[in-house]
């Protein structure tokens, strides 16, 4: 498994990356099983807001909470502001399904947020994801790089991989100095893209082809 | 899976928790085997090189962690710390593993604790968060540690410790993923911050694989639907292993039906050593079909006898034979006068066969009479029609009208028309014959006709029917060697055949249509006119 990471950490930038090429799937992938650590803040595993997009079934989008439970805010940000959370992390874990006759080739995981401090404060966000039982480095992000983006892909060449576990981590931290500053990070969209290759078949025809000659 | 969450926040409990209590064990008892260690930071924070099970601690890995710079820890600024730490505001690493059981076990719970130790001077933070996921289940480890809690210029220490009992015996590998982030901020010159994660195990228990527990396998026997064929029908289905392996010669089912509604089939799979006996039903539902019915109306002409329709009515082939339905099958109605009818038919139906209706057209159309008419002989121009010319005849009853009418003089050959109306009109149409009758040439006498005649009763008559033809004795017809015929002559009165005289004393009032003839030589001539008698008393022109 090799993993290609892409950082983006400029204003600007994140439509573009946004826009990276997946290749032609032929095939339509499954994700089951998806579960997050936290249930009803930051991620939302259900259905109806972790999604496959409808136009490119090989993409799930991500969902978030939103909304407000126990005092403190659902939704995926760090803030200083009340009732914000100091510090949020959740990982969201699912499989990926090959369809038949075909296996997982790559999996890309792209995640984006803002964030803002009014000194003296910080915040910060950092991640990190397991492919197939190989953790990786997705990177962290301090308030120069708000607005904060990056991508990382896995590549396999195993074509036995039809099932792929994978876990997403991502944790956001803030705080500012009371009554005199703020300090905010928040987690906006993520998602996951995936390829498949055809499996190999054993072309039986081809060798006995080659014992009759 | 289960979890159990103990939270430790205040120095001192380091050691206490590191001795949570794991199952005893024999001694014989193999341990479980740790490995795959991978991390996502190469070099930093988590160390796989140094991670290892505890020689001490049975089935307990202590992860271990990088050192110096690199070590998991925070701190703002880096000055306030014992050890370096790079100045690191942000600390991320996971460390990934599997935990594998000894064979004839499976791993019944992993115990995850972590502990480290933070401070916070002045105007500062610090704070982590952890989580894990285990056999693909994310879970969180526990609220963020650190922050205003650990205010205070001295070191505390922080500790989490998490349970996830599995229960299922198939876990006999079982992926870790252990995550945890660390953050520090002080204002600058405002204050200082520090936060480590500096103690981490695994402690995992083991359970012995008991008796093989029997498996459950997928039956499918499915009720089905079918029309009714006269075939018997059973339900069919299949048995499969959880690997797939076809167990379908261990499924018994029961039940044939061949007749509405069907009924239900009972399935028992006998089971093994490796699976679990099972019995169910499936419905076998055999659905009433429609037969198969040919009725026939009837068209015919009518000839005294009831019609009705015909038909048959027919089930599906069984054996090379369609079965015999007739006797469900009514035919409705039966007529016998024109114009027919619709007969209604009904099919019964049984509990196989649907009921069905129908109707079908009688058609009886009325018969037209056969005339007889046999061919008049051939008469000599003068003659008048009589019934030996108009005497035609029908095989039902009716009556005739003759065109020429009876006693019509004949003069020529010509066409005689008979028109007859049944009695029986419902059944019988008008009918009309002809006959062409022969007339020739008269050469020898004619009879002048005496025109009306008229007499009262009592009177004596006599009168003398000339003939055209002179003769050597006017006033006698003697010499024309014929023979005279009177017929419908009013009572009193009589022909001298020989003198062609009619004579008598007319006693009966009337109107009387006489014909008389005159043959000679085999032709004969005839006249007709009608003889009025009268009362004593009445006017001439009165009766």
């Amino acid at each position: 498994m090799i993993f290609e990471s892409t950082r983006v950490s400029v204003a600007g930038l994140a439509i573009a990356v946004l826009s990276f090429a997946t290749p032609a799937r032929a095939q339509h992938v499954t994700f089951t099983d998806v579960r997050d650590a936290v249930p009803l803040k930051f991620f939302n595993p259900n259905s109806d807001s972790t999604h496959v997009r409808p136009e490119a079934p090989n993409t799930l989008e991500i969902g978030f909470e939103s909304g407000r439970d126990s005092g403190l805010d659902d939704e995926f940000r760090a803030s200083t502001e009340a009732f914000g959370n100091r510090v949020a992390m959740d990982t969201l874990s699912f499989n990926v399904v090959a369809p038949e006759g075909y296996y997982v080739s790559s999996i890309t995981y792209h995640q984006s947020g803002t964030g803002a401090v009014n000194t003296p404060a910080d915040a910060r966000a950092a991640s990190s994801w397991v492919v197939n039982g190989q953790p990786a480095d997705l990177g962290s992000f301090s308030p120069g790089q708000f607005p904060w983006s990056n991508s990382q892909t896995a590549t396999f060449t195993d074509s036995s991989l039809t099932v792929v576990p994978v876990s997403l981590t991502t944790e956001l931290y803030a705080f500012a100095a009371p009554s005199l500053a703020s300090a905010q990070v928040e987690f906006t969209r993520a998602t996951i893209v995936v390829t498949v290759a055809p499996r190999p078949t054993v072309n039986f025809d081809s060798q006995l082809t080659r014992h009759e000659r | 899976m289960t979890f159990v969450s103990m939270r430790a926040c205040v120095a001192g409990l380091t050691l206490a928790a590191l001795s949570f209590p794991a199952p005893a064990l024999a001694q014989d008892v193999p341990s479980v085997m740790f490995e795959n260690f991978r991390d996502a930071v190469a070099g930093k924070y988590f160390s796989p090189a140094g991670t290892h099970a505890d020689p001490e601690a049975r089935n307990t890995l202590e992860i271990g962690f990088e050192s110096e710079t690199n070590a998991f820890r925070v701190c703002a600024p880096s000055a306030i710390v014992p050890v370096p730490c790079n100045n690191n505001r942000v600390a991320m690493d996971t460390l990934s593993f599997d935990v594998r059981a000894p064979e004839g076990y499976y791993v019944s719970s992993i115990t995850y604790y972590q502990e480290g130790s933070g401070a916070i001077a002045r105007l500062a933070d610090a704070r982590g968060a952890a989580s894990w996921v285990v056999a693909g289940v994310p879970i969180n480890l526990g609220g963020p540690f650190g922050g205003p809690v650990l205010f205070s210029a001295g070191a505390h220490a922080w500790s989490r410790s998490r349970t996830l009992e599995l229960s299922d015996s198939s876990m006999t590998v079982v992926p870790v993923s252990l995550t945890t982030g660390l953050f520090a901020y002080a204002g600058p010159s405002l204050g200082q911050a520090s936060l480590d994660l500096s103690f981490a195990t695994v402690a995992v228990t083991i359970a012995p694989l008991g008796p093989t527990a029997k498996k459950t396998a997928t039956i499918v026997v499915d009720g089905f639907t079918v029309p009714y064929d006269g075939l018997a029908h059973e339900a069919t289905g299949t048995a499969t292993g959880v690997d797939g392996e076809s167990l379908t010669h261990l499924l018994t089912i029961v039940g044939r039906f061949t007749n509405v509604p069907g009924g239900q089939a009972t399935w028992t799979f006998a089971g093994n050593d490796d699976y679990n006996a099972e019995a169910g039903t499936a419905d076998v539902t055999i659905t009433p079909v429609d037969a198969t019915i040919a009725v026939s109306g009837y068209t015919g002409t009518y000839d005294g006898l009831p019609h009705a329709a015909t038909g048959t009515a027919t089930g599906v082939n069984v054996n090379g034979v369609n079965e015999d339905l007739n006797h469900h099958l009514d035919l409705g109605a039966s007529f016998t006068n024109a114009p027919g009818g619709t007969a209604t038919w009904t099919f019964g139906g049984d509990a196989n066969y649907n009921a069905a209706t129908g109707a079908a057209a009688i058609t009886i159309n009325k018969a037209t009479p056969i005339l007889t008419w046999p061919q008049p002989a051939a008469v000599t121009a003068g003659t008048a029609l009589t019934a030996t010319q108009l005497n035609a005849t029908a095989n039902v009853n009716g009556a005739f009208v003759y065109d020429p009418p009876l006693g019509t003089v004949l003069t020529a050959t010509q066409q005689l028309t008979a028109a007859f109306t049944p009695a029986d009109t419902v059944n019988y149409n008008a009918a009309t014959a002809t006959v062409t009758i022969s007339v020739t040439a008269n050469t020898g006498a004619q009879i002048i006709n005496p025109g009306p005649q008229t007499d009262r009763v009592g009177d004596g008559v006599r009168l003398r029917i000339r003939l055209t033809r002179g003769s050597s004795r006017p006033g006698s017809n003697k010499d024309r060697n014929g023979v005279f015929t009177a017929a419908g002559l009013p009572p009193g009165l009589q022909m001298d055949s020989d003198e062609g005289v009619i004579s008598g004393r007319v006693t009966t009032v009337g109107i009387y249509p006489v014909t008389v003839t005159f043959t000679q030589n085999g032709v004969t001539v005839s006249a007709r006119f009608d003889w009025t008698i009268l009362s004593r008393s009445a006017k001439r022109g009165e009766r």
